[in-house]
């Protein structure tokens, strides 16, 4: 009897000690090394990751004739919070998303990279174009190639003897051959550009022979709080810095919207850089709007996003943006009643007709397009790039593809993409897709992800969810 | 000098064995929980430990063949938890201003005060 007591006395003994253990080897991480493995079904309730969202955007969760839940995705973005337990502790964050796609030709899954404007890294979870492609593809180190015709045995011998960047189209990859104008020829004229630029910005610039020079004027609203610092780099076709300009905040860093200094001005200029393309980060907060831009040079696009703010306090009545632009999807929106306009594109027009909302103008001609924002306070978002002049205009990027075109369309002859299509398990598609912990924007100990799903509603589709499991990595 | 160890029955033995386990399990995870949020928290409710102590304490109060009176070990305990509950008003009182140092004295002598009570 004696012993028997003994016996649960102990067992009362080791449960906590098992459980401190169990929490222990949770938090620290230990078993197996440096993982931890979060398994998570749609529709239960987890501490680490939560339940997708908006409500609008999907369905709620039902099971599947296996009992599984499910969740459709039937609008475009949703997304969802992960909540790493321990801060700044794991390097990577893997996903396994399984998932049913029928009809969408592109599915990625982003991690949120920076906020104002709101970025987001992206990786493929399923490209149906290259999937169901009947060219030749090569698999190799998760690089895709599609050839139309036979040519190349391996990617080794792709990049050996590379074909023109015309006949390449990329897909979340880059093609090295450096892009090149043979008839460039430098000049001293100054070109200014005459619109508000809000906040964050990119643009990618030529340069042969010439010194890069280019004069910010801007201003600082502080409409928000905090710092207002203007950082201004020079990225090579190596993606390695080299040079920078940089500008302190005005000392005012509260959100009274008192702008004490008016026009400010930097300036960025670096000497003797060979020939090539440069890409300039403009990094700052929404609170700093360049007023206008002077460069002598010639070329100067801007990449993927603008925002024309507004230019109350600088000028009345405000005189908006004309841009050009090659692409043929752009989305526009604006956050404020007095942001309400119509824009013009070519002979087409787009009503902006409420704050919030976002409004998508499809071009049909090929060639540069015009665009003309009467008051501006727009932001306008496309997978394209943008100049404020013709002349100004170029594209050093190979051919990009995405879901608003057929890879017969691009008129190329390869496809190189970074992309690995998802396993088969049962009656789902497993994609697994790793984001780079500090790569990702971080807010009370929490991370966005969100599901990227073009022409979702155009096509009335589903996206339907099953599982994301989570693996976060400690070196 | 010969030591008698005080001998319980066996069920009265386990019970007084899960209520001190489950007592101290519920502070020392709850702290634990305290200094690290979400320690404990995430994967299951510390108050658990709480229930454990409570159910253990009833029914091994209804097995108690001899209750032994240790006035100086309570008293301890009292102005220990006082001490604790002290610190822990003083961190979260901060935006409470003139109220915080009443609040802190008060949540000091709680304990103590309650024993007393009990006792009267």
């Amino acid at each position: 009897m004696t012993f028997l007591t003994r016996i649960v006395q102990l067992l009362l003994l080791a449960t906590p000690l098992v459980v401190m253990g169990w929490l222990l080897n949770r938090w620290f991480v230990l078993y197996p090394l440096g993982v931890f493995l979060v398994e998570h079904e749609v529709g239960d309730a987890s501490p680490f990751i939560d339940e997708l969202k908006p409500e609008t955007r999907v369905s709620d969760v039902y099971e599947d004739e296996q009992g599984g839940g499910v969740q459709a995705i039937t609008a475009d973005p949703a997304f969802f919070f992960l909540h790493p337990h321990r801060k700044d502790f794991f390097d990577q964050v893997v996903f396994e998303v399984w998932f049913q796609n029928k009809s969408l030709p592109i599915v990625e899954l982003g991690g949120l990279a920076r906020v104002n404007p709101e970025t987001y890294t992206l990786f493929p979870l399923h490209n149906r174009l290259i999937d169901e492609s009947s060219w030749k593809r090569i698999d190799e180190d998760g690089l895709v190639l599609l050839q139309r015709e036979d040519r190349y045995d391996s990617l080794a011998d792709f990049f050996a003897d590379p074909p023109s960047r015309d006949e390449v189209a990329v897909y979340r990859t880059n093609f090295d051959v450096p892009y090149r104008i043979e008839a460039y020829q430098p000049t001293a004229a100054v070109q200014t550009i005459d619109a508000s630029l809000r906040g964050h910005h990119e643009f990618k610039t030529y340069i042969k022979n010439e010194t890069l020079s280019f004069t910010f004027r801007y201003m600082d609203m502080n409409r928000d709080d905090g710092e207002d610092v203007v950082q201004v780099t020079v990225f090579n076709e190596q993606g390695q810095p080299v040079s920078e300009a940089r500008a302190g905040d005005d000392g005012n860093t509260s959100d009274d919207a008192v702008v004490d200094h008016g026009l400010k001005e930097l300036q960025l200029t670096a000497y003797s850089l060979p020939e090539g393309v440069y890409k300039v980060v403009m990094n700052t907060t929404r609170d700093v709007f360049f007023r206008s831009i002077q460069t002598s040079q010639q070329k100067m696009v801007f990449l993927n996003t603008l925002f024309i703010g507004d230019e109350v306090g600088y000028r009345e009545p405000s005189e908006g943006a004309t841009f050009y632009t090659e692409s043929k999807r752009l989305r526009f929106q604006t956050r404020h009643a007095e942001g309400v306009q119509t824009v013009t594109a070519g002979t087409q027009t787009l009503d902006i007709a409420q704050p919030y909302e976002w409004y998508t103008l499809t071009l049909a001609d090929e060639g540069l397009e015009r665009m003309t924002l009467p008051t501006g306070d727009v932001e306008i978002v496309t997978e394209g790039k943008f100049s404020f002049s013709p002349s100004q205009y170029f594209n050093p990027d190979p051919v990009s593809l995405n879901a608003y075109t057929t890879i017969e369309q691009l008129g190329v002859d390869y496809v190189l993409a970074e992309y690995q299509s998802p396993r088969k398990e049962g009656g789902w598609l497993v994609a697994t897709v790793p984001f780079v912990a500090w790569d990702l924007y971080e807010e009370d100990q929490t991370w966005k992800f969100s599901f990227s799903a073009p022409l979702i509603e155009e096509l009335g589709a589903e996206l339907l969810v099953h599982r994301i499991d989570t693996r976060f990595i400690q070196y | 000098m010969i030591w008698h160890q005080k001998t319980l029955n066996p069920l009265e033995a386990i019970l007084h064995t899960g209520f001190l386990v489950s007592l101290t399990s519920y502070i020392v995870f709850w702290l634990a929980d305290v200094v690290q949020p979400g320690f404990v928290s995430r994967y299951f409710s510390v108050h658990i430990f709480l229930l454990a102590t409570v159910v253990f304490g009833v029914l091994w109060s209804m097995v108690l063949e001899e209750y032994e009176q240790r006035p100086l070990v309570h008293v301890a305990l009292a102005i220990t938890l006082g001490v604790v509950l002290a610190v822990l008003t003083w961190g979260l009182a901060d935006d409470l201003g003139v109220y915080r140092v009443p609040l802190v004295l008060f949540a000091a002598i709680a304990p103590i005060l309650l024993y007393s009570l009990i006792r009267a």
